[in-house]
């Protein structure tokens, strides 16, 4: 089935599809694996991350993986709390993340087939609010302690937890009758984590210039490229045009704009094109917060000539447009927080004013 | 182990009274450590936070103090509450912005006083006390609890008059504390501006760069040191052990004075005996005679190595507590080195407000340092990947 859903995606298919008021016709679709289902997990980050490498694997010819989300979930909780005990409280510990956590721990612990590490332990959807929960009670716990009383011993009750929810850390692993270690399964895949940068674009940092993106998910406080809205916009069309998917991350909280039944993401009250300032202000006032992340596969356009970008969201085939949204660009000018690409994917004008090789 | 006998106990009575008496006569003789100064560099006068959580303003102001000296600029006594009035708002705002999840604190980094030398400036004490009234001493417990119930209700409100009214609301708060800084003061007869006068001093915040030594890290790298004070979540560059304190005694021997950041929590950090120490018998095992002894006779102190440090600093027994301002070596009559740390809490007897800090107390208590990049010796400089 997974070939039959490879062959069928070409450039400019033009996969026409009804949409509530105007119809939207793919312009490009670039290769991507099955659509899946983070069901009752807040693991968004991981699913569009980890389906994001898939496509760049895609890209490079190195055919198609299917790529464990749960193995960066189990250990971004670790290291989340590693930072909420040491900032002694004053950090966020949650279920949610950003695109760099996959990133950054795919640098230094690797990857791990989904077939070896599914984390559903057994379930057979995913389903952790309860540990989730269960892991915030213990952290919380340990930070109102005072400091020098708590032993490592709250490292190892959430390795229990962990571990019953989401099933132990293979140690090593056979994949297409080869012995791996996550490190050196990740290594054969070919991929540099050092490619991948986040762009974001407001104006209370200066242009140009790397900055901690202030919103509670980026616990692991990395820094993110901060480029005008109308560039921001560039580097996502370029990143298309040269066949890069990119990680989205943004708001989706308005159901009236970003609907679960038809899968098609507008601004029906704003009709002008959203300004940098508009951006600035929803962000400052907490209308447009970072609370999803998606992985951003194609273009589209509407019979009207508006310009959408087809999106992979994590919510099964059964949502959406079997499992994709349409973005409209206004949509995406006012909802993205920040993307994740391939630096070659960013134009040498704007790579150059952001000083990346 | 000795054996439980009727006579070792009558001798042990009487090697303890020996004991005893050595011990009174030498105390009184020595009633403290005699410390010879080895290097002693250029600081101006201690001063005293007393009740302000301000100990990051008052050890950086006092560590550019000592940088203008060395530059040959002269001698200045410069504003820390124009470093607390510009910082306040950035750090609500800041907040705000990350919904709660970072720590609101009237404590901080010297990264926070640099950052502001290059927004903001510098300004002389007597163009800027920070204070309305005449009142000994800086009490902020009151404006720190009130900005704290403001920040916490413009969260619970989704910020909804925006950061500007914040950071207007905050600085009215700012203003009854702590006054107005000024926008134009005169020094020399000249005319300055808070942003003209850094310039006239020469300072380059540029120059400074936060160094520490932990293992969870790799090394000659930049990481978002984990301390709770580092609220705006700035980059520290880690070095091996040796390296770390390579780079300090380096410092101080070119010239360099060297900011401290890190623990003081221990009962044998004694301000009263301007003392530092770490011995290898835990305070809470002492009898109320040898606690008095530690500050005055010399005992076995904890060796240190990196796994200890890392160790003490994943249990939190070592965190940042304080800044200070490290401004020379010493040793005792024993040898005994020491790092001469200029503190702020005012004066003491014995020691004049200065700390004298065992090299073992260093070792193991430090979190990071900030010092002239010129100050780190040029084989280590060159192996730290500097960020732009």
């Amino acid at each position: 089935m997974k070939k039959i859903t490879l062959s069928i995606i070409t450039l400019l298919i033009c996969l026409t599809l009804s949409a509530q008021k105007e119809t939207i016709t793919i312009t490009k679709k670039l290769e991507a694996t099955p659509v899946k289902n983070q069901a009752m997990s807040n693991t968004c980050w991981s699913f569009a991350t980890v389906s994001f490498l898939e496509s760049e694997l895609l890209r490079m010819g190195k055919g198609e993986y299917d790529l464990s989300e749960m193995i960066y979930v189990r250990l971004a909780y670790l290291l989340k709390a590693y930072n909420y005990y040491h900032f002694q409280g004053n950090s966020n510990f949650g279920s949610g993340g950003q695109a760099h956590d996959i990133i950054n721990i795919f640098k230094t612990f690797g990857a791990i087939p989904e077939e070896v590490y599914s984390g559903l332990s057994g379930k057979k959807n995913h389903d952790q609010l309860t540990m989730d929960e269960a892991l915030e009670n213990i952290m919380n716990a340990v930070v109102k302690k005072n400091p020098g009383e708590a032993n490592d011993t709250w490292k190892k009750s959430l390795d229990s937890i962990l571990d019953i929810h989401l099933g132990k850390l293979p140690q090593n692993f056979t994949y297409k009758d080869k012995n791996y270690t996550a490190k050196s399964f990740a290594a054969s895949l070919g991929l540099d984590a050092d490619n991948y940068i986040e762009l974001t674009s407001y104006t209370h940092q200066p242009f140009y210039s790397q900055f901690v993106l202030e919103v509670p998910d980026n616990w692991m406080f990395e820094r993110y490229y901060n480029l005008p809205v109308d560039e921001l916009m560039k580097v996502m069309d370029f990143s298309i045009s040269k066949g890069y998917t990119f990680c989205w991350d943004g708001d989706i909280t308005d159901e009236t704009s970003f609907p679960e039944n038809n899968g098609v993401a507008t601004l029906e009250n704003k009709k002008k094109p959203v300004t940098q300032e508009d951006r600035q202000k929803a962000f400052e006032n907490f209308s447009v917060t970072d609370d999803h992340l998606m992985h951003i596969t194609g273009s589209a356009i509407s019979a009207g000539g508006g310009k959408f970008y087809l999106t992979k969201n994590s919510w099964g085939e059964n949502k959406g447009n079997k499992g994709y949204w349409f973005m409209s660009e206004n949509y995406v000018r006012l909802k993205t927080i920040a993307i994740l690409v391939h630096k070659d994917a960013i134009p040498g004008e704007i790579k150059t004013r952001l000083g990346i090789k | 182990m000795y054996s439980e006998t009727c006579n070792t106990n009558i001798l042990n009575f009487y090697r303890r009274c020996v004991l005893f008496f050595i011990l009174l006569i030498a105390t009184a003789a020595f009633p403290q450590r005699v410390f010879t100064n080895d290097i002693l560099l250029k600081a101006t006068p201690v001063k005293d936070q007393s009740y302000s959580s301000t100990c990051w303003s008052f050890a950086t102001t006092s560590f550019i103090e000592s940088e203008l000296i060395r530059m040959g600029k002269g001698e200045y006594d410069l504003s820390e509450m124009f470093f607390v009035w510009n910082i306040y708002p950035k750090k609500t705002e800041n907040y705000i912005r990350w919904h709660g999840k970072v720590f609101l604190t009237p404590g901080g980094q010297p990264h926070d006083v640099m950052k502001t030398v290059r927004t903001c400036g510098l300004v002389p004490q007597q163009a800027y006390k920070g204070k309305n009234d005449n009142s000994f001493g800086y009490d902020h417990s009151e404006m720190d609890t009130t900005i704290r119930k403001i920040a916490n209700q413009y969260l619970a409100e989704n910020n909804p008059r925006g950061f500007a009214k914040l950071d207007d609301t905050i600085q009215l708060v700012l203003k009854t504390y702590l006054g107005d800084p000024p926008v134009n003061f005169e020094i020399d007869h000249k005319s300055f501006t808070p942003l003209s006068f850094a310039k006239y001093l020469g300072v380059n915040p540029d120059e400074y760069p936060e160094l520490t030594s932990y293992t969870h890290h790799p090394y000659y790298t930049a990481f978002v040191l984990e301390t709770p004070y580092n609220w705006s979540h700035d980059l520290y560059y880690n070095l091996p052990y040796d390296d770390f304190f390579k780079t300090i005694d380096f410092a101080l021997s070119k010239g360099f004075t060297v900011l401290w950041n890190g623990d003081v929590s221990e009962d044998e950090f004694s301000f009263d005996y301007g003392l530092a120490l770490v011995p290898s018998k835990k305070w809470n095992d002492k009898s109320p005679i040898e606690q008095k002894n530690t500050f005055l006779i010399n005992e076995k102190e904890i060796i240190p190595t990196p796994e200890l440090r890392q160790q003490t600093f994943e249990s939190l027994d070592s965190k940042v507590d304080h800044v200070m301002h490290i401004i020379g070596t010493a040793h005792d009559q024993d040898g005994k080195k020491y790092y001469i740390v200029k503190n702020s809490w005012g004066l003491n007897d014995r020691t004049g407000g200065l700390i004298y800090m065992s090299e073992a107390y260093l070792k193991l208590k430090t979190i990071s340092i900030m010092l002239n990049k010129d100050g780190i010796p040029s084989n280590i400089t060159n192996k730290i990947q500097w960020i732009r």
